[in-house]
């Protein structure tokens, strides 16, 4: 829980990488991915992969493991036990922000 | 300079661009592609061109001091999302693509990563100037103290301060001055950042 309250929260582009590990993936099967999820909106730039990536990794959210022999030079990303609860606790996270934005909204009549 | 080995044409120039001037290097080889020379090498205030078709291609540069065995892993990302590894000098990574009508290209596509890479390089220039402030405090000390004492039979350590330790020092003193001001200039390119209020 620790470790959940110091990298959180996450930022936009880290939480649609985190979640598309899900299933295991590579760099650029991620950027596909996210690509999709996010309706051609979070087109994922190389820089800010590479980056969430290794904070993901250095902080055990996520495992690289050793290429396979199909794809010798890519790493493929395993998401870990505290990176799913990572997901749990930043999806609590964002529903408690639309709850309170669309409660206030509702208040005035917006 | 231009020189011609076996068909290809090569040359090298010598122009400086320090580490807050990323634009405007951005810009210049953007240019010289567009001129048909391709950077090939970096070195220090070095660029290695070799002769091609004129092609507009942008260039980026990322700033990763890191480990050797981690960087294949690095570059086949970026080769992966469409730029073409060109060379590194000194942490610094010079990446191009060919420009598409006018689609803007990034290595970084939110303000939180961008503002990594320069607290990175910043913290590498601070620590560059560890050595030269542990260290000036003693050779001025040194120098005021022999050229201000009055034993005659000193003068092979007077010949050697001026010549020597005096030029040193003032070459350390331009170095740190540089380093920060580059300090300085980096720190205001987070700060505009920072004021984007985008994430």
């Amino acid at each position: 829980m620790n470790k959940i309250n110091q990298i959180s929260p996450l930022t936009e582009t880290t939480f649609y990488i985190l979640i598309s590990l899900i299933e295991p993936l590579h760099g650029y099967g991620i950027m596909q991915k996210v690509l999709k999820l996010s309706k051609g909106r979070i087109h994922l730039a190389p820089g800010t992969l590479y980056g969430a990536l290794s904070n993901l990794v250095d902080t055990g959210m996520i495992i690289p493991r050793e290429p396979q022999e199909s794809n010798p030079r890519r790493k493929l990303y395993h998401i870990t036990n505290i990176g799913k609860e990572l997901i749990i606790y930043e999806i609590r996270r964002l529903e408690e922000m639309v709850k309170n934005g669309k409660s206030l909204l509702d208040m005035k009549g917006v | 300079m231009t020189k011609v080995i076996g068909k290809i044409e090569q040359k090298n120039v010598f122009k400086i661009f320090f580490a807050w001037q990323e634009g405007k290097e951005e810009n210049w080889l953007r240019q010289m592609s567009n001129e048909g020379w391709h950077l090939d090498k970096v070195g220090l205030f070095s660029y290695e061109f070799i002769k091609g078709q004129p092609k507009d291609i942008i260039y980026k540069f990322d700033y990763k001091p890191f480990r050797n065995e981690k960087i294949d892993d690095y570059i086949t990302l970026f080769e992966d999302s469409g730029w073409e590894y060109v060379a590194r000098f000194a942490g610094w990574f010079y990446f191009r693509a060919e420009a598409m009508g006018n689609l803007s290209f990034d290595l970084y596509n939110d303000n939180a990563s961008r503002i990594r890479k320069y607290r990175t390089l910043r913290w590498v220039l601070i620590i560059a100037c560890g050595p030269i402030v542990i260290n000036l405090p003693n050779l001025l000390g040194r120098i005021i103290k022999t050229l201000s004492s009055d034993v005659v039979d000193d003068m092979l350590a007077r010949v050697l301060i001026i010549n020597f330790s005096i030029p040193l020092t003032i070459f350390l003193i331009l170095i740190w001055a540089l380093l920060v001001y580059g300090i300085i200039r980096i720190s205001m390119i987070i700060r505009r950042i920072r004021s984007d209020i985008r994430e």
